[in-house]
């Protein structure tokens, strides 16, 4: 059964890039779903897509699914603030990511179906 | 007088033409193209399965002449670019499971060098399939790494023959980008594009 694991920032900051995709590849190879509150630069996602192939060589695993989001959060007209909030959800490479509307999202994976929000 | 001019002003270079993309957008198609309209020889093998090419193919030494300007173009045609590679898919395809097995670890050597090779091209033609969106993030994070490395990219809006395709899309998608909408396959649109790589190699 999948599951799903919500990364604070927090929580891998300090990380070299190659920990933080093993901390994340560890997760998503045992058929879970990661979603990162993290930006990654695209040379960073390359290098985990590269990590992800190459991962774990055996016949179910067989990479990764990469959706990148962003939420804006924080709005006060009093003050005029907003932020914007970016996520990374990485999936095992023979889900499907569909987004439903902004924030709300549905993973297919080989035994489960999952609606994510994240708002 | 004027031919001097001329030799002064007209390029005269090298350089190293990367063709790069997600799987199935025709990237070995324009190879052939490229490598056919100017040294009268395809260089790769196309097919409908995905992954067909799994290793870099290169062809040095391409007298790449457009009008007055010249290149001694090597050009690259990279495997594809996936995040995943699921052996099963290539059973659909009629092969046997050991072989479709063989085939997704090769396509994932593949993948692989694409990736550490498009950190050293000069021009990267980025295919787009133009009958689908383009907001892949395959094709999102090559871009992004381009910009990133400052990798002189055009887009190659390809598949413009089929029912479907939107290059305006994929223009106003990518405002800083040049973008030119091709047919690898027919061949149209591919002097806009020999201009366009002449103009900034």
């Amino acid at each position: 059964m999948t599951g799903i694991e919500f990364i604070t920032a927090s929580r891998v900051d300090g990380l070299s890039d190659n920990n933080l995709f093993d901390f994340i590849l560890d997760r998503v190879s045992e058929d879970n779903i990661v979603v990162l509150e993290k930006s990654l630069d695209p040379e960073q996602k390359l290098n985990l897509i590269a990590k992800g192939l190459n991962y774990i060589q055996n016949e179910d695993y067989a990479g990764i699914k990469m959706f990148h989001f962003s939420i804006k959060t924080g709005t006060e007209r009093r003050w005029k603030s907003e932020n914007t909030i970016q996520f990374n959800l990485i999936a095992p490479g023979n889900s499907e990511i569909n987004q439903k509307r902004e924030g709300h999202y549905q993973i297919k994976t080989n035994d489960s179906e999952i609606n994510y929000s994240v708002i | 007088m004027k031919s001097l001019v001329d030799r002064f002003f007209s390029k005269n270079q090298s350089s190293t033409v990367c063709l790069i993309g997600e799987v199935n957008t025709g990237k070995s198609t324009l190879a052939n193209r490229i490598s056919t309209d100017f040294a009268a020889q395809k260089m790769s093998e196309t097919s409908e399965v995905p992954h067909e090419t799994r290793t870099i193919n290169k062809m040095e030494h391409i007298d790449f002449k457009i009008g007055k300007n010249k290149l001694d173009l090597t050009l690259v045609d990279t495997p594809g670019i996936a995040t995943s590679v699921d052996y099963k898919e290539f059973i659909q395809h009629g092969m046997t499971e050991q072989e479709a097995y063989n085939r997704a670890k090769e396509a994932t050597s593949g993948i692989i060098a694409s990736i550490n090779f498009l950190k050293q091209v000069d021009v990267a033609l980025v295919l787009m399939d133009a009958t689908k969106p383009p907001f892949d993030q395959v094709s999102l994070t090559i871009l992004g790494t381009l910009e990133m490395h400052k990798t002189k990219t055009i887009i190659c809006a390809n598949k413009t023959d089929l029912e479907g395709a939107n290059t305006d899309i994929i223009k106003s998608s990518f405002p800083h980008v040049s973008v030119v909408p091709i047919s690898a396959l027919k061949g149209h649109g591919m002097n806009e594009l020999y201009n366009e790589i002449i103009s900034i190699a």
